[in-house]
């Protein structure tokens, strides 16, 4: 044997395989992040070595992982610390796979003392897991690499290799019956799924102006109408857009909107019109054509599933990407100075782009 | 993009095949980007001949410099370059792009050339106890394995290019296709009809990445006996008579072969092109087969399935447990020595011949 290949003795209480284990999976908190973790999730119920998978989600997200093959996995998490302390607790599972970054979620499984803990070690928490993964640095600091890469290679550690990035989501049938009724009803059989909101923060919103302008232009291109979606926060604004687009916007009634119809509606739309949130990864899924204004993020960070998705952002600005939820400086020229006209080139792109290659 | 495009890119490709297929994505589109500026030219690319100019067509007019050409030659021919991405992790690529004055140098910092470099990325490492499934872990500093296409992406992203399509794509010329279709009905395959290709070896030196006789006879007389497929055994360079003697095991009515000669790249991506699936160890062919989107069995045993994960999703990988894998040698360590039975338990290779045939049928079974 390799001296330097050594054999790691196991701990005890502790396994050394995934097979026959109680595998808890700590799903990201955005909506983003979490489809981007489905190809992970999905092996991990397909994979049929360990004993047992639970995906533990917060509650107000189980709504993206719905109508398939995860559902009955999902262990819906309440907000606060405790409440997934102690459904860690119940579970007790043998290996906690965290695909998400904080502290918090590794203190938490270490307080339940479940024996494998393996995420990345970022946020500090390196201490606190049993495996990790220390990023790629440069000069001491972290280099931006997809999201989808860094969970890959954390599933890695507990012997999860899922089979490609692109991430898979279902729709239930009732949210899909719906879609069709708001088709073959008051709504168009064609159209634009719209989101202009960010849950990130208001550093990620084109202005409205410049959303409402390309998507007269599409309706005047291509003759499709819009349905704005967005999160029960976001109806003001979502209003504030309608208003602007009058007879070509649509917004599903507030009482019905939800996660569930929101992937229905992607689903079904010809092109999807986005700022650098959640639904992007919703139109990667379905492998529906998608244009993403980005502002202050670094696209290095969500560079996959862009087979069908066009991001537009400005590049030459000295200031961008600086990640805050709100422009430091006050002028928000990464999103405000990002012209309609690239939009809407990049939206003649996608339409007309390569077959999706998985 | 991050570069000045007017002034050049050399790009140093990875020289193993299943790497260099890793890093053609990328490769295309770096290509694609220069061509869209207008400046197909100022691209350059080192690679292996034989792999380049199964891939030229994709790079829309870049400079192939082969990875032949070597020491001051290349170095003059570098000269007035503004940057180098270097996807191969030699010392010597870094070193190269310094002694032609190339002023960014893009790269991973490892096996010391970060000095070298003027943008090293440091890799990622994985810390901690054993990671699940497997008996040992990596030496130090324990940099992680990652698949390669994941690396180069990211080093594509490092210089501001967004890689699109993540496939790799091949593909042999129809001359080629022709010749080898020819060649297949000559062996007794009927042109209508499914059959399983069997790369045995395909690593250059690397024994235990391919499994022994016996199991390779055990695997595909129970392959054989399901799925009534004729199996087509295609060694890899140096494994001919590995592949002639299982041949003879199996005899003529199982097993076809095309002569005693290895096929080249361009037979090889012609042939899995025309095969049902392809039962393969870890070696170059398995990465061939994705390029050409022909779907693989994998049976890995000596080295860690991370740094060739992602297969997009056409490949099933079949691994076993052991203590002492993955150990990265090119002979297994357990084999007992010859004429010495020293230092060894005489396991040869028993995470490969460990591997259940049912196995490889049900994987196969979920692939068609």
């Amino acid at each position: 044997m390799n001296w330097l290949h050594r054999p790691d003795p196991v701990r005890p209480g502790e396994r050394s395989r995934l097979s026959g284990a109680h595998l808890a999976i700590r799903a990201p908190n955005w909506v983003g992040d979490l489809v981007m973790a489905t190809p992970i999730l999905s092996a991990a119920v397909r994979d049929g070595r360990p004993a047992r998978v639970s995906i533990l989600v917060r509650e107000r997200l189980t709504g993206v992982l719905d109508g398939g093959e995860l559902e009955p996995h999902l262990v819906p998490m309440p907000s606060g610390g405790a409440r997934e302390r102690s459904i860690y607790r119940d579970l007790a599972p043998d290996i906690a796979l965290l695909l998400t970054n904080s502290a918090g979620a590794a203190l938490r499984a270490a307080l339940a003392r479940v024996p494998v803990r393996a995420g990345s070690a970022l946020s500090g928490r390196g201490a606190l897991l049993t495996h990790r993964v220390v990023p790629p640095t440069r000069a001491g600091r972290r280099v931006p690499i997809p999201t989808a890469h860094l969970m890959a290679d954390v599933a890695g550690l507990v012997g999860l290799h899922p089979p490609g990035l692109h991430p898979v989501l279902e729709v239930d049938r009732a949210s899909a019956a719906r879609v069709r009724d708001f088709q073959r009803g008051p709504g168009p059989r064609e159209f634009v799924v719209c989101c202009p909101g960010a849950a990130f923060g208001a550093a990620k919103l084109w202005p409205l102006d410049h959303f409402a302008t390309a998507l007269a232009e599409i309706h005047r291109i291509h003759g499709w109408e819009t349905v704005l979606l967005g999160a029960p926060g976001e109806r003001a604004l979502l209003e504030e857009l309608a208003a602007r687009l009058p007879g070509i916007a649509h917004l599903p009634p507030a009482e019905s909107a939800g996660l569930s119809l929101s992937k229905a509606f992607i689903r079904e739309a010809r092109l999807v019109l986005v700022g650098d949130s959640g639904p992007r990864w919703i139109a990667a899924a379905f492998d529906v054509p998608c244009v993403c204004v980005m502002g202050p993020n670094f696209p290095e960070l969500t560079a996959t599933s862009l087979e069908r998705c066009e991001v537009v952002r400005l590049d030459e600005l000295e200031c961008a990407p600086c990640l805050e939820r709100r422009c430091p400086l006050g002028h928000h020229r990464c999103l405000a100075e990002l012209p309609v006209e690239r939009v809407l080139a990049a939206v003649a792109r996608v339409l007309v782009g390569p077959g999706v290659a998985r | 993009m991050r570069i000045d495009p007017e002034r050049g890119l050399w790009v140093r490709a990875p020289t193993p095949l299943g790497d260099f297929l890793a890093a053609e994505p990328a490769l295309r589109a770096l290509a694609h980007a220069f061509k869209e500026r207008g400046l197909p030219g100022a691209l350059s690319i080192t690679a292996p001949a034989r792999m380049a100019s199964l891939v030229e067509s994709h790079l829309c007019g870049a400079r192939i410099l082969p990875s032949e050409l070597e020491g001051r030659e290349l170095v003059a021919r570098l000269h007035g370059t503004g940057a180098a991405l270097l996807f191969a992790g030699s010392f010597r690529s870094a070193w190269t792009a310094m002694r032609a004055r190339i002023p960014v140098r893009v790269g991973l910092s490892r096996d010391g050339r970060g000095l070298l470099l003027t943008d090293p990325i440091r890799p990622a490492l994985e810390r901690g106890r054993t990671p699940l499934e497997l008996g040992v872990r990596g030496r130090s500093p324990r940099i992680l394995p990652r698949p390669g296409a994941a690396t180069y992406a990211e080093l594509l992203g490092a210089i501001g290019v967004p890689l699109r399509d993540r496939r790799p794509r091949l593909a042999a010329s129809p001359e080629v296709i022709g010749a080898v279709g020819e060649r297949l009905v000559a062996c007794g395959l009927d042109p209508g009809l499914p059959f399983l290709c069997a790369s045995i070896g395909g690593a250059t030196g690397a024994v235990a990445k391919s499994p022994p006789i016996a199991t390779w006879v055990a695997l595909l007389e129970r392959i054989w006996g399901e799925l009534g497929w004729p199996i087509l055994l295609v060694p890899g360079p140096g494994d001919e008579g590995v592949a002639r003697a299982i041949g003879d095991r199996l005899g003529p009515g199982i097993a076809k072969r095309m002569g005693d000669r290895a096929p080249d790249l361009e037979q090889l991506a012609a042939i899995l092109a025309r095969s049902a699936a392809v039962l393969t160890g870890d070696t170059g062919p398995r990465h061939v087969a994705r390029a050409v989107g022909t779907p693989a069995v994998v049976l890995i045993g000596s080295t860690d399935p991370r740094h060739t994960a992602l297969g997009l999703g056409r490949e099933r990988v079949l691994g076993t447990q052991l203590a002492c894998a993955p150990c990265h040698r090119s002979v297994c360590p357990r084999a007992t020595a010859p004429g010495t039975g020293a230092g060894s338990d005489g396991a040869d290779r028993e995470c490969l011949t460990s591997l259940e045939p049912e196995r490889a049928l049900g994987a196969l079974a979920q692939l068609l």
